[in-house]
């Protein structure tokens, strides 16, 4: 039950995250491009992680660290790779 | 039994404090973010300090890059281009101009355009343009990439040319050791006939026989090709101390990885264990994590073509 309730958001971040990857792919030899792809993405996955927890009535200080900081390290890997 | 072990618990979510693994929870996060940054300022700060060591592995060479270009040329339909003399110097002056001047743009920070190091090769062209590349580690990345992006396509398949010319440099650009590489495209004002197949392949032989040093100065003989006399700057194969391909690669696997099998046992451990928790959605995170492994390891290619 809590997973079907689940699975039209976790679609959302699935879809999200695929045209996340696709853009990064058609964008692949223009790193600027790329970059902000990845951010937007990084972007995208904390807000879809605060509002995911937000409907389930979960969203505490703790849980909405804990997407920010993961969308931080994840975009600093990316600025890594595509900067350099 | 693991409870025995509390440094277990770095590693596998804590049943009574309900909590997840130490190294997943806010201070290490963070932690990992700071160390990320380190990481960039190191090497936003190896260049500057110590020019060269940090850099891009490449094996480039003139006659694969012209096998390229024709070979693309052929398949949409239009002739090959014959390697000129002129316009190999024109590349050659461009090139040495850029590592000089420290600058990777068409147009020099003085204002030299393209078109003065074509003038200046004694090139009189009615048609001529320019690619730039550079960080490749292939010959084949380098025409692949033109090829992708719109404007160096049209010049790779231009009906406007009948001549190119190629320069593969090796040297430190922005503290970075680099291979640039430039192609130089053309069409004689006059009508004269285009570079002919012995030309080619004398420019191409001379390639060939430049020794291992970084920039050779190659002088052939005024009775045999006087108009050969110029700079050569052969491609030899580039080894940095550190290729920051590779270190960049190998450092967005290991964190991620690290993160991945954190997650994953996370997922396994709170299941055998039953332990409820408010936090974060791991499957999701791990998702976002390979997603991201893929897209820089798939996408992120090296070079930058201008």
């Amino acid at each position: 039950m809590k997973l079907t309730k689940d699975i039209p958001q976790i679609f959302i971040l699935t879809i999200g995250l695929g045209l996340v990857v696709f853009f990064m792919y058609f964008f692949r030899f223009d790193k600027n491009a790329q970059l902000i792809t990845g951010a937007v993405g990084c972007i995208y996955y904390t807000v879809w992680g605060i509002i995911h927890h937000a409907l389930k009535e979960r969203l505490s200080m703790a849980i909405f660290f804990e997407y920010v900081l993961f969308g931080l390290v994840v975009f600093l890997l990316l600025l890594l790779s595509f900067t350099l | 039994m693991i409870d025995k072990y509390q440094f277990l618990h770095h590693f596998l979510p804590h049943p009574t404090k309900k909590k997840r693994a130490v190294l997943l929870q806010h201070g290490a996060m963070l932690t990992y973010a700071l160390v990320l940054v380190t990481f960039l300022g190191i090497f936003r700060t190896i260049p500057r300090v110590a020019p060269g060591v940090l850099g891009y592995a490449s094996d480039i060479s003139v006659s694969d890059l012209l096998k390229g270009t024709n070979k693309i040329r052929n398949e949409n339909g239009l002739n090959s281009l014959r390697l000129n003399q002129s316009l190999t110097k024109a590349a050659e002056a461009k090139a040495h101009h850029m590592f000089a001047h420290n600058y990777w743009a068409h147009v020099a920070p003085d204002g030299t355009t393209p078109w003065d190091f074509v003038l200046d090769s004694n090139y009189d062209y009615s048609y001529a343009g320019e690619n730039l590349a550079k960080n490749f580690d292939s010959s084949n990345d380098v025409v692949k990439a033109w090829f992708n992006s719109p404007s160096h396509r049209e010049n790779l398949l231009s009906t406007n040319y009948d001549e190119i010319g190629f320069a593969v440099v090796n040297g430190v650009l922005d503290g970075y050791e680099t291979t640039l590489v430039v192609q130089m495209f053309g069409r004689p004002r006059a009508a004269i006939p285009v570079a002919s197949k012995e030309e080619e392949d004398r420019i191409l032989t001379s390639y060939e026989t430049v020794p291992t040093e970084a920039t050779q100065v190659i002088t052939i003989s005024p009775e045999k090709a006087p108009e050969l006399a110029f700079n050569l700057a052969g491609p030899q194969e580039v080894l940095p101390a550190v290729d920051v391909t590779t270190a960049t690669r190998s450092i967005t696997l290991l964190v991620s990885g690290f993160l991945f099998i954190l997650l994953a046992l996370d997922i396994w451990y709170s299941r055998r264990r039953a332990i409820p928790r408010l936090s974060g959605n791991a499957f999701a995170h791990i998702t976002f994590l390979v997603m991201t492994v893929v897209g820089v390891w798939f996408a992120l290619t090296p070079g930058k073509v201008l």
